[in-house]
């Protein structure tokens, strides 16, 4: 006879997994780490409950329950203290919060012994690994998902070897085959190494085995001919080896659909590059070539084509009609830089001589036009990338009205990073010329989280400069006596600017005393607030400059075009404040401009509610209290006090209809079985149910559950079985005597009956 | 004789006649009381009655006995193998003196069919009793012969797997109103049974105590009572149910759905209500489901139960009239 053994528990399965699980849950550290230093703390925490609960799980293997419900404790821990955040003042975005969470259940359930357990384990590795891979894009990060993947491979094979059948295998113990795995795992490393590597002759032979869409050759940097050729293509009858479509009569003039018009019906016209965009970089003459062109696009090999399926669009009014703004804007920024002036002398504002120093651009890479700026500007946790883009109308100036914080820009086709020019003071412009009507420029910028930024220190300078007039100082100095110093002062300035002063575009220009007319009159336009708050703050000792440029109005949105134009009437002026990192930030102090808004986070919205809900309820405290009270006694008690309310109703309410009286009664004894656990269940009649559970009084019960009946399912003009008094007998019976208590006994007395 | 009509729903009482009926069959087949109510519903309900049982239990005594209480004219039809079915229809015959043939109305013709043992006649011969129980008439050489309004068939048949039995087709059984099961008397009973019969050696058949109009103004009165619409979309998913269940090949047909209410009606009737309530749908629900479903060969005891455990009845406060509003 046959013994079946029980299998041993895999222990080189189980460290596998253990490390793979590792290497993802430091993965997500690093991630959480990098977004922010300050989460140092968070992290050294969680790692020091995880190594508690993983010692607790060596330290005692014979109690595993206790270690898996520390690890679920620490599970639930970050939501807890995400859900205290108000209070305690601490804030992680959700995402970091589930990310930890998912990492230590996937910690709990490597240490479960189940397969189930690790095979769930894994999977939640494998997400984390990629949640982490989403949030920190850097080498380091890709050297983790390397080695997490080296482990999960190998763990995976020694799973698939262990679930192998017997019959499979030559021998039953037979042992696992080391030499072959790592043979596989020594091919795949060439085959990565030849294709990062760039060996041509291993990456063509590689690449020859991946779909094509025809042409001489994919990996051909000089190939041609089919689609996502390399971007040094030529044309296929300059190169003898070619197999694609070339420019010649015979493949032109042939009656059979060629490639292009199978590609043209299925995904529409092909893309014209902007003329405006490709030609500004290029001299006169070859614009003029260029535009001579015999042909089109239609016969040019090297066209795009975009993939996507898209429908026919009406043109736009944006297209279709001439300029009548300076330019137009599309995206998230109210406040469009062109200028930033740092001296403040004589009430003039000037630029001072190193602002204009040019900062150096780089192109992100060769296979586009992105071009970056030298410097990275900082990021806070909680900012965010935008797009932005920028189509020029009758604006005739080098700058380009940009955001702050520029990360990427381009202009069509142009690849020439000496096109461009970026000073310090961080405005956009062409570095030789205007920049041409038409010009569309796309950018990508960062937008500050306002409450990352509020939470950021700002710099200070040892002594505010003596160039600012007295009466501003004085004035600063006694808007903020009683602000604590930091941001508080900024509010206060501001406050107070848009609270007290008034704007007045066409107020009298009263040069020189100027800014005393504005103090005065309390009235005046934009530059003379921000030339205010700007020298206000310095006198606190902050750095602050002003800042001119265009504010994008959004009651002026095209939907037509989708873009707000911005006319000289949206000229306007606003001031930045220096931040301890080195970044500046916009600040408003005119009334009726207001700096953009951006979508709240979940964290945003779960912050903002409870602080309404706690400044509600500090409001209303006396309200409160009465209503906790008052919910406390109901949630103690609230059988007695709801069966009160309904029999008080009952009685008020009973007399005038038969059959109403004993559907209330009825589903008054429904609701006092369902409070006392004796629900009916759904396939029995409630006369079937409740004769049991009555109180033991034979006539009563059955003449009500009668009545009851007569009300359900008689004929609407059936006369009353029960006379008036013998009702008024039944209702009190129901009422008095069919309390909660009385179905338990009952039913008690039933169940003992029966048994 | 007449119908005792009730004044008032409140003392709803059915006519003294029913009372005197139901002594009848009780003295005919001791301790059986659930079995005569089912009779009397059926026969209230205008049905026609199954009896299945092994030999012996008192399937023809019962049947027997209310063939007689409830007067008429009473034909004892003993189905055997040779059966055929001009000898229940009757059959046409040539008149030498008027030189014409003239129908002779077979033993289908009457009040109360005793139809014994069944389905000891092929179902050929079975299958000419469907047009009478189904439509009260007999359609034969072209003509029609109505039959009278309370005609009333009592089969009786032995388990399927005796000998000598065919299968009733299920067109036959659908047209039956209950099939019940008599079952073994209680010892009690079967003493008193031993006891009456010591010194009777000819037992008398029970004098008549319902004269057929009687009969038809009670069924009318059965068919007048108020039927709930709750009560019915109730019977229809119970239907519905029986029609869905995996273990069930043949659910309930829209006729066997007729004559569940119907039974329903009766069996309030007979509990002195002039109003179905989902108890009574409940109460008649085995003996109307088991003549007119088929069940899978596997299939348990319990499916009629777990359909009844699983439908919900109508809510106890009535949505209709809504109670505290």
């Amino acid at each position: 006879m046959a013994t079946c053994s029980q299998p041993r528990p895999d222990f080189t399965a189980r460290l596998l997994l253990i490390l793979v699980v590792a290497t993802s849950a430091v993965a997500a550290d690093y991630a959480a780490i990098s977004q922010d230093h300050s989460k140092w703390l968070l992290s050294i925490a969680n790692a020091s409950a995880l190594s508690a609960c993983l010692a607790v799980h060596l330290l005692f293997p014979k109690r595993p329950r206790l270690s898996q419900l520390l690890l679920l404790l620490c599970m639930v821990s970050p939501f807890i203290v995400q859900l205290l955040s108000p209070f305690i003042g601490l804030r992680h975005p959700w995402e970091l919060v589930l990310l930890t969470a998912v990492r230590n259940l996937a910690i709990w359930f490597a240490l479960g012994k189940p397969i189930a357990h690790q095979r769930a384990s894994a999977l939640l590795a494998i997400c984390v690994l990629i949640f982490a891979s989403c949030i920190e894009t850097t080498h380091t990060m890709a050297m983790f998902v390397a080695f997490a993947a080296l482990g999960a491979g190998l763990w995976l094979l020694r799973q698939y070897w262990a679930a192998l059948p017997p019959m499979l295998r030559r021998a039953s113990s037979a042992k696992y085959p080391y030499l072959r795995v790592i043979a596989l795992y020594v091919l795949i490393a060439i085959i990565i190494a030849c294709v990062f590597l760039q060996q041509p002759a291993a990456s063509h032979a590689l690449a020859g085995f991946f779909p094509s869409s025809g042409g001489s050759f994919d990996a051909d940097p000089n190939a041609t001919g089919g689609l996502n050729d390399a971007g040094g293509s030529v044309l296929d009858s300059q190169t003898p080896s070619g197999t694609g479509f070339s420019k010649n009569a015979s493949s032109m003039d042939s009656n059979k659909p060629c490639l292009y018009d199978i590609f043209t019906e299925s995904y529409g016209k092909p893309i014209r590059p902007d003329d405006n965009g490709k030609t500004i970089s290029l001299n006169q003459s070859a614009t003029n070539l260029k535009r001579q062109k015999a042909g089109g696009d239609a016969l040019d090999m090297a066209r795009e084509f975009d993939i996507r399926r898209t429908l026919s669009t009406p043109p736009s009014r944006f297209r279709n009609q001439r300029a009548s703004a300076l330019f137009y804007y599309r995206g998230p920024s109210r406040h469009l830089r062109t200028g930033v002036y740092d001296v403040f002398a004589e009430n003039i504002w000037t630029r001072s001589p190193g602002a204009a120093a040019y900062r150096p651009i780089l192109r992100i890479d060769d296979r586009s036009t992105w071009m970056a700026p030298g410097f990275a500007p900082p990021m806070h946790p909680l900012s965010r990338l935008y797009s932005h883009e920028i189509s020029t109308g009758l604006l005739d100036s080098a700058e380009i009205p940009s955001p702050a914080a520029i990360t990427r820009f381009r202009i069509g086709l142009v690849g020439d990073p000496t096109f461009f020019a970026l000073p310090a003071d961080h405005v956009l412009r062409l570095a030789k010329r205007t920049v041409p009507g038409g010009t569309v420029t796309e950018l990508t910028s960062i937008l500050d989280d306002a409450t990352a930024v509020g939470a950021t220190p700002l710099a200070t300078a040892a002594s505010a400069p003596e160039s600012i007039p007295p009466r501003i100082t004085e004035l600063a100095h006694r808007w903020t006596s009683t602000a604590p110093p930091g941001w508080p002062q900024v509010h206060a300035v501001l406050t107070h600017l848009q609270e007290e002063f008034s704007l007045d575009r066409h107020a009298p220009i009263a040069t020189p005393a100027v800014l005393d007319d504005f103090l005065d009159r309390k009235a005046g336009p934009d530059y003379l607030f921000a030339s205010t708050a700007a020298l206000s703050l310095r006198s606190l000792g902050f750095h602050a400059h002003l800042v001119t440029g265009f504010y994008v109005d959004e009651s002026q949105y095209d939907y037509l075009s989708r873009r707000t134009p911005v006319r000289a009437a949206d000229v306007h002026t606003w001031l930045e404040v220096q931040l301890a990192d080195g970044s500046w930030t916009e600040l408003e102090p005119t009334p009726g401009y207001c700096l953009p808004g951006q979508p709240l986070t979940w964290s945003d919205r779960w912050h903002n509610a409870s602080q309404f809900v706690l400044a509600t309820l500090r409001a209303h405290a006396a309200m409160t209290f009465t209503g906790i009270a008052m919910l406390a006694l109901i949630w103690r008690c609230w059988p007695p006090i709801l069966d009160a309310a309904l029999s008080t109703f009952l009685w008020t309410r009973s007399g005038g209809n038969s059959r109403r009286d004993a559907q209330r009664l009825l589903a008054l004894i429904e609701w006092r079985a369902r409070i006392a656990g004796l629900s009916r269940p759904a396939a029995i009649s409630a006369a079937r149910w409740y004769a049991r559970l009555l109180p033991d009084s034979p006539n009563h019960s059955s003449e009500l559950l009668t009545w009851c009946e007569w009300a359900q399912f008689s004929a609407p003009d059936a006369p009353s079985p029960v006379p008036r008094h013998t009702a008024i007998a039944l209702r009190t019976f129901a009422i008095r005597r069919c309390t909660r208590a009385q179905l338990r006994d009952a039913h008690r007395f039933y169940q003992g009956n029966t048994a | 004789m007449s119908l005792a009509e009730p004044t008032a729903p409140a003392t709803f009482v059915p006519a003294a006649s029913i009372n005197a009926l139901r002594s009848v069959l009780q003295q005919a087949i001791l301790g059986k009381n659930e079995v005569i109510e089912l009779t009397l519903a059926c026969l209230l309900s205008r049905s026609h009655l199954l009896i299945e049982d092994l030999p012996g239990l008192g399937k023809t005594t019962l049947a027997k006995a209310l063939a007689h209480a409830i007067g008429g004219r009473f034909v004892r039809l003993q189905c055997t193998p040779d059966l055929t079915p001009s000898d229940i229809t009757g059959f046409s015959l040539f008149n030498q003196k008027t030189r014409e043939f003239e129908f002779q109305p077979g033993p289908v013709f009457s009040d109360v069919l005793l139809a014994d043992e069944i389905n000891r006649t092929p179902p050929r011969t079975q299958s000419a009793l469907l047009e009478a129980m189904g439509e009260r008439q007999v359609s034969a050489d072209g003509r029609r012969h109505v039959l009278p309004e309370t005609f009333f068939v009592i089969a009786t048949q032995n388990p399927h797997d005796q000998h000598g039995t065919y299968p009733l087709p299920e067109a036959q059984l659908d047209r039956f109103g209950v099939k019940l099961n008599i079952g073994y008397a209680a010892p009690q009973h079967e003493l008193e049974m031993l006891q009456a019969a010591v010194g009777d050696a000819t037992p008398t058949p029970p004098r008549a105590t319902l004269d057929l109009p009687l009969l038809a103004a009670l069924q009318r009165r059965v068919a007048n009572l108020h039927v709930n619409s709750a009560v019915q979309r109730y019977l229809i998913e119970l239907a519905h149910a029986t029609r869905t269940h995996p273990q069930i090949t043949l659910g309930l047909s829209p006729r066997g759905l007729l004559t569940w209410q119907r039974m329903a009606q009766a069996w309030a009737y007979l509990h002195l209500r002039d109003f179905v309530t989902p108890d009574d749908v409940q109460d008649t629900a085995e003996p109307v489901l088991s003549v007119r479903i088929a069940q899978r060969a596997e299939a348990g005891q319990n499916v009629l139960r777990e359909i009844l455990e699983t439908v919900p009845v109508p809510p106890a406060g009535n949505i209709k009239h809504g109670a505290f509003q």
